[in-house]
């Protein structure tokens, strides 16, 4: 297989219809209450272009992709999964070649997704990113929380695999040696790019002309109510720390395993190296070491995907605990500002009175 | 006249039907200063269509909407969209109508809570140069609001001043009533009693919140040495 190229952009250029658009899908869905069908989050395509001395990528124009339709169990459940994903496949190509005929740019440049809290990192999401990747060197995904725009800041980041990442998602091999060889660790795993908004003219004209008409809440991010939002996020902390603590009890005993293993190996080895000079100094035929390999079996690290897995709950983790965080952050900072606003009130923080 | 693209109209709305499922096909639109004899077969066609897919028996009336992308009205300030209804028209009393008229609406935009932050954000961009904006990173979002908020309330304070020392009170009295009504409800649905006990208990919360999210941090990136080392 030959070497991918590395991704030489640096920035990702957003068109402002491409982000109204995505903004738009994803929160008529939210609104509905359908972001979740079959298992699948709102998701759709990127096309734009790529500049190559300005090393950036931009993104002109997207398209919402159909989820699969929830199918009932039966007989042929296994025939019109394959059938559903080849329809995607080719709805996206007539996609493009219809975008092609009206003008617009039709290269792929990557896919858009919708996630609560920014925590998106699943393995359909990383071997999607190695496709997009594999065939467009400087391919990208772009992550929006819905959850974190309603409450006032939007929410929109670019992810792509490093090269390392790619190269080992390539030859499908995530055994933890390779992995320490790469020296790959759940934060190089992923690059994130930075993203500038751009407007045509036509579109600062009409953006001037919203900004004549009122806004009906222009302090929404002033809101301290995020308690709800927040205790989700932390019950989904939760859950992924249960299911990291256990790949990590797995990854311990593989290790403690892989030690005793090779002891051993070394040992039996050793005495058949023995046995064998010993042999050899009597004039007899030495004993092949294969059988010993051929006896004794290797421990394996016993989820699929190897230390991938691992890294992905880190990396859902991480984004987590950054949401909570600076929701927390933000929270202090909006008390104290209310707290400025009433006077007579003591400093003392030390009691919490019971409500 | 140029014609329609039926079957890429069918096969586009196929595909937004199983893509977003919660929206509707309402009208048409069309970039052009003034209507023309071909809006009405073209109006004719999409509302054929419309009531195609649509399960109710009587057609349901649909919107055109029109830009006008050459600006060719002159001294017009404002974005040229208008939006009309087609309706019937003809002389009283007769049997069938002879015209057609397309009735102006009038425009109104609208948002989603989280697109009206996201074009907040978009809106940054007609102030730089080369229109371009980024996203907020961390508190920044914040400070400007609360600077915002540190002017408006210095614009009211001298307002207020300047009406206390005149004599009189001014003959239009709809902004002191107005302050009167925002003091009002700040004292009655938030009294300092109450703000207390939301602060003093939502602050140990917070914090606590914030030390588990940073312990978690921690955490992880303490196993990722242990995982390399």
């Amino acid at each position: 297989m030959a070497a991918l190229a590395e991704a030489k952009v640096d920035v990702v250029q957003i068109d402002s219809l491409v982000v109204m658009k995505i903004v738009k899908h994803v929160d008529s869905e939210f609104y509905s209450g359908m972001t979740e069908v079959a298992g699948e989050t709102c998701s759709g395509i990127l096309t734009g272009l790529i500049s190559m001395e300005e090393k950036k990528l931009e993104v002109t124009n997207c398209f919402a992709t159909p989820r699969s339709e929830s199918f009932i169990e039966g007989e042929e459940t296994n025939q019109i999964a394959v059938s559903q994903v080849e329809n995607k496949q080719e709805e996206v190509m007539e996609m493009l070649r219809r975008f092609r005929s009206m003008n617009i740019d039709y290269e792929l440049v990557g896919f858009y997704q919708a996630h609560f809290f920014g925590a998106c990192f699943t393995h359909e999401m990383v071997e999607s990113l190695v496709d997009y990747q594999s065939s467009v060197q400087d391919g990208v995904c772009l992550i929006y929380d819905p959850v974190k725009t309603r409450q006032g800041k939007l929410s929109l980041h670019a992810y792509r695999l490093s090269k390392k990442a790619l190269d080992l998602c390539v030859n499908t091999d995530w055994s933890p040696e390779v992995v320490k060889q790469a020296g790959l660790t759940y934060e190089t795993m992923l690059e994130e790019l930075p993203i500038v908004i751009k407007n045509s003219h036509l579109m600062n004209v009409m953006l001037a002309e919203l900004a004549l008409t009122p806004k009906s809440k222009p302090g929404i991010h002033l809101e301290l109510g995020t308690r709800r939002s927040l205790e989700k996020c932390l019950r989904s902390i939760m859950f992924d720390i249960d299911e990291l603590n256990k790949a990590l009890a797995n990854y311990n005993k593989y290790t403690q395993d892989k030690q005793k293993f090779d002891t051993m190996y070394n040992s039996l080895i050793q005495k058949r190296q023995l046995e064998n000079e010993a042999r050899v100094a009597r004039g007899e035929a030495p004993i092949p070491l294969e059988d010993i390999k051929k006896s004794v079996k290797a421990p394996q690290l016993q989820t699929k995907n190897g230390m991938m897995e691992i890294f992905l709950d880190c990396c859902d983790t991480s984004a987590y605990a950054d949401y909570a965080a600076e929701v927390t952050g933000e929270n202090v900072a909006k008390l104290f500002l209310s707290e400025a606003f009433a006077d007579n009130s003591s400093k003392d923080r030390s009691a919490s009175i019971p409500r | 006249m140029p014609e329609i693209n039926d079957s890429f109209n069918q096969e586009m709305l196929q595909m937004m039907k199983r893509s977003t499922p919660s929206e509707q096909v309402v009208g048409w639109f069309f970039t052009v200063s003034d209507l023309t004899e071909s809006c009405e077969m073209y109006h004719d066609y999409y509302s054929r269509l419309v009531s195609d897919i649509s399960m109710r028996k009587e057609q349901p009336p649909i919107i055109l909407l029109t830009m006008d992308v050459s600006f060719s009205v002159e001294n017009q300030a404002r974005l040229p969209v208008r939006a009309y209804v087609r309706a019937e028209a003809g002389i009283p009393n007769k049997q069938q109508n002879h015209a057609v008229i397309f009735q102006p609406l009038k425009v109104e935009l609208d948002a989603f809570p989280g697109e009206a932050v996201a074009l907040g954000v978009v809106q940054k961009g007609t102030d730089a140069k080369d229109r371009t904006a980024l996203l907020d990173v961390g508190i920044e979002h914040l400070e400007k609001s609360t600077e915002e908020m540190i002017n408006w309330l210095e614009r009211l304070q001298t307002y207020v001043n300047e009406v206390l020392k005149q004599k009189e009170m001014p003959s239009d009295s709809s902004m002191g009533r107005r302050l009167m009504d925002i003091v009002n409800t700040a004292n009655t649905q938030l009294p300092p009693e109450k703000l207390e006990r939301l602060v003093k208990n939502s602050l140990r919360d917070y914090m606590m919140i914030s030390y588990l999210a940073n312990l978690t941090k921690t955490q992880l990136s303490l196993q990722e040495r242990m995982l390399i080392g």
